[in-house]
Formats: C-alpha cells, sequence, structure tokens
C-alpha cells in the first residue's frame, strides 16, 4: 500500500453516506475520487452493500479493489457487517448459523485489508440491548478472528449513549476474556443533543476518555453543518467536533473516523458533495491536518 | 443506472407465451434500503393495479433475483441466496391478457427485516397502506404507460 497513515486520530469516509446514490449507480470509484478530494483517506464499505458478488468474493472485485486502494490513496478502515438474528420470520439464527455468517465476512473482510469490522448484533428490544446470547456467539466466532485478524465492534449509537450498562457489558467482556478479536465503534451521535431524533439522552466528550483503549474505530456521524466565524469555519449543529476530537487527541487516541452523514438530501449530489467537504474541513480544523 | 422511484419505468411490459398471447406482465423492482438483503429478510406482499390485487400466496406473483425466479414462499425459506441493492428485482404477476395499452397504478407491498433495528419494527401487514419498518414503506407505487 503506498499511503501510509500517520498515528492519531484520523479522517475516512463511510460509504454508507453516499448510499441513496450508490444504489442507482454511483460507483466506488466516484467515491474514492472524492475522499481523495479531501484527504479523507480511510475508507469504511458495508459488505453487504458495496461489494459486487457478495456474498461471494470474486477475483473482478478484488482486483478492482487494490487497485482503486492505490491509485486513490485509499486505506481500509472499517468492514460493516450484519448478523442478521432474524433472517427468518420464524425463528432465531443458532449460534452455528451465525458464526458460520462471520466467517465468511471476516474472510472477505480479511482479503480486502480490514482488521476493524463494526458488527452488528440482533437486538431485542428499543434501547437496542443485544442478544442475551450475544457472549456465546462472540466465544464461539473468536477462533475465526484471531485466523483472519479482524475485531469485531458493535456500534454504540443513540439511543444507547456511553453511560448504559450495555457498554460496560461489553467492556467487562473484553477484560474477562482478554479478548483481542471484540472492541468498540463509537458513533458520535452518542454526544448529539438533538431533540426529537431518538431522545435526549446524550454523553459528555471527556465521557469517552475511560472507554477510549476499547474503542478501535469511530463513526463521525454528521447530520448539520453551520457555517462559523472562528478558526474552524463549520460547525456540526449539535454534535460537539472540537471537544470531542481533542479529547482523543489529547489522549492519544489511535484509529480512524469515518464520515456517516445522516442528514437530509441525500440523494442530492451536489448537497452531499457540500456537506462532506464542510464535515471535512471541520475535523481537519480540529485535528490541524 | 436505476431510477430513484423503487417501481422502475424501464422494465414495464406484458409478457407472452409462445404463442402471442398475453399471459401477464412485469415490472422491475429496486431496493431503496441502503443494504442488499438475505431472500429471506423479504417480507412480499400484495401486488395492486388499478386496484385489482394479486395476493403473495396466490401463486400468481414471482420474483426474479439474479436471473431465478421464486414465490414469496419460496424466498420466506430461502438460505443464501442475496438481493444486491443495485440490482432490481423483477416482479412477474400472471394475468390472461396482460395489462391494457394504456395508463396503469401499479403498487406493492413489501417490506424487509432489519435484526439490529428494535423487534417491533419489523411488524408487517401488506392489507393495507401504512408505514412498515424505519426508512420503508410498505407501498411503492407509480403510474406508468403500457404501451
Amino acid at each position: 500500500m503506498s499511503y501510509v497513515p500517520p498515528k492519531g486520530p484520523k479522517r475516512g469516509v463511510s460509504i454508507y453516506s453516499y448510499s441513496d446514490l450508490f444504489s442507482i449507480g454511483l460507483t466506488l470509484e466516484d467515491c474514492f475520487r472524492e475522499m481523495q478530494d479531501m484527504g479523507a483517506h480511510g475508507v469504511e464499505i458495508l459488505a453487504n452493500s458495496h461489494i459486487d458478488g457478495y456474498p461471494e468474493l470474486t477475483d473482478e472485485f478484488l482486483e478492482k479493489w487494490h487497485t482503486l486502494c492505490e491509485k486513490y490513496e485509499i486505506v481500509p478502515a472499517e468492514y460493516g457487517h450484519w448478523i442478521d438474528g432474524r433472517m427468518w420470520a420464524d425463528r432465531m439464527l443458532t449460534v452455528d448459523e451465525a458464526v458460520a455468517y462471520l466467517e465468511k465476512d471476516f474472510k472477505i473482510a480479511h482479503a480486502l485489508g480490514f482488521h476493524c469490522l463494526r458488527t452488528k448484533q440482533t437486538v431485542i428490544n428499543g434501547v437496542l440491548d443485544p442478544v442475551e446470547n450475544w457472549r456465546d456467539i462472540i466465544d464461539a466466532a473468536t477462533p475465526a478472528a484471531e485466523k483472519y485478524d479482524v475485531v469485531m465492534l458493535p456500534e454504540i449509537h443513540q439511543p444507547t449513549i456511553l453511560e448504559q450498562k450495555m457498554v460496560d457489558d461489553f467492556c467487562e467482556y473484553i477484560d474477562k476474556t482478554n479478548s483481542k478479536v471484540f472492541g468498540l465503534n463509537i458513533d458520535f451521535s452518542v454526544f448529539s443533543p438533538q431533540p426529537g431524533r431518538q431522545g435526549v439522552r446524550y454523553s459528555k466528550p471527556e465521557g469517552l476518555i475511560p472507554y477510549l483503549p476499547y474503542v478501535k474505530c469511530c463513526h463521525a456521524k454528521f447530520t448539520s453543518m453551520v457555517p462559523s466565524d472562528d478558526e474552524y469555519m463549520f460547525r456540526e449543529e449539535w454534535i460537539p467536533y472540537p471537544e470531542i476530537l481533542k479529547v482523543l487527541q489529547d489522549n492519544n487516541w489511535d484509529g480512524w473516523m469515518v464520515a456517516e452523514y445522516e442528514g437530509k438530501n441525500r440523494d442530492d449530489e451536489a448537497h452531499l458533495s457540500e456537506m462532506l467537504h464542510q464535515h471535512q474541513i471541520l475535523m481537519k480544523n480540529c485535528l490541524g491536518y | 443506472m436505476l431510477e430513484k422511484e423503487q417501481i422502475q419505468y424501464r422494465g414495464f411490459r406484458n409478457i407472452y407465451d409462445g404463442q402471442g398471447n398475453a399471459v401477464g406482465f412485469e415490472f422491475r423492482l429496486r431496493s431503496t434500503y441502503y443494504r442488499g438483503v438475505w431472500l429471506s429478510q423479504i417480507r412480499a406482499g400484495r401486488v395492486i393495479v388499478d386496484g385489482e390485487e394479486f395476493l403473495a400466496d396466490s401463486g400468481n406473483v414471482t420474483w426474479i433475483i439474479g436471473g431465478k425466479e421464486y414465490t414469496p414462499a419460496e424466498m420466506a425459506k430461502d438460505n443464501g441466496h442475496f438481493w444486491p441493492m443495485t440490482e432490481t428485482a423483477v416482479i412477474r404477476v400472471k394475468k390472461p391478457g396482460g395489462l391494457a395499452q394504456g395508463y396503469h397504478d401499479v403498487a406493492i407491498r413489501w417490506a424487509w427485516s432489519s435484526s439490529y433495528m428494535p423487534p417491533e419494527m419489523e411488524y408487517f401487514n401488506d392489507e393495507k397502506e401504512e408505514r412498515a419498518m424505519m426508512r420503508a414503506s410498505n407501498t411503492s407505487k407509480r403510474r406508468m404507460l403500457m404501451v
């Protein structure tokens, strides 16, 4: 790989931001080109969305992937995938079935150069608690995860916030098992007091500090950008980016922050590009690079 | 490229038997979900054209995905076949004589399961038009001209 990323918090983009255009014909190369324009070198792809031929990994896609990463200086940051526990309407996926699906993804992710996986678990209620046997699934998937050198990261996302039992349960599991294949992905929505969306509980940026050893990747969520007269040039209307990124930098966190645009008009090319550019400028001005 | 609407104009046509008799019609459907789905995640409901209903389990409605034709019941039991979000499903409906030349109001009710969302969001009932799950309407419709 020609591009060598620096240590510290790094800027990237999740192709999820392009979903509404990708599904009607925007290509991976179109996305990579814009990421290079913005100096956002880390990419998150969603397995079920952005890999031609999924659930198989074809030689054609593998070659295209490596060619595009090289050409546009893109580094695989995070691979999004799912445990579709309610795949069938009449019964839940068994542990063995879940592990078989996970292993397929581990193999593809590894071949594409990903280490971090955003692993979506099956949830059982409105506050997004995972299935009761989540530990059994992670235990059973651990040998395969070690074999393919990947780390599974449940995403902590509103309405879940940092100060919630689920998050402590995940950390306790990691401490107890000394797992190297399980960690956390923090979606910046946990810091958003935006009312009327999914509740108004939210975490403070300093609340992140004790969790940082477990955090392997972040979703740089944004929904609304506003101009700012200060050195940042733009602000996210609800999410305190300068404070969050300062916590990451001051505590020597090393990893990718992949941009997830979840605001209006995602199917409008010009608007989407403008939002992505404003958001990258904000992060660049926070980090100083 | 695909059209932004779920029901695609390109692909709306009658289908014929070997003798040239119209035996039904078909149209292409794309998913506006941001990820592709396993066929068993698809909750396929009825097709409605100009008020005439073709029920999912009537034997008159099939979905063609990846070149293979499935009844909704076959999709519900499927294990391992996948519908990429960048490809359309062809919805094929048996109707002797097909659809007449002119405008038709074409609709299909359907949804998908998303296991990372609260289970109550997966409620799906195709008896009436309603919101089924986050970001999914259970009814896709479009007025199109049959030639």
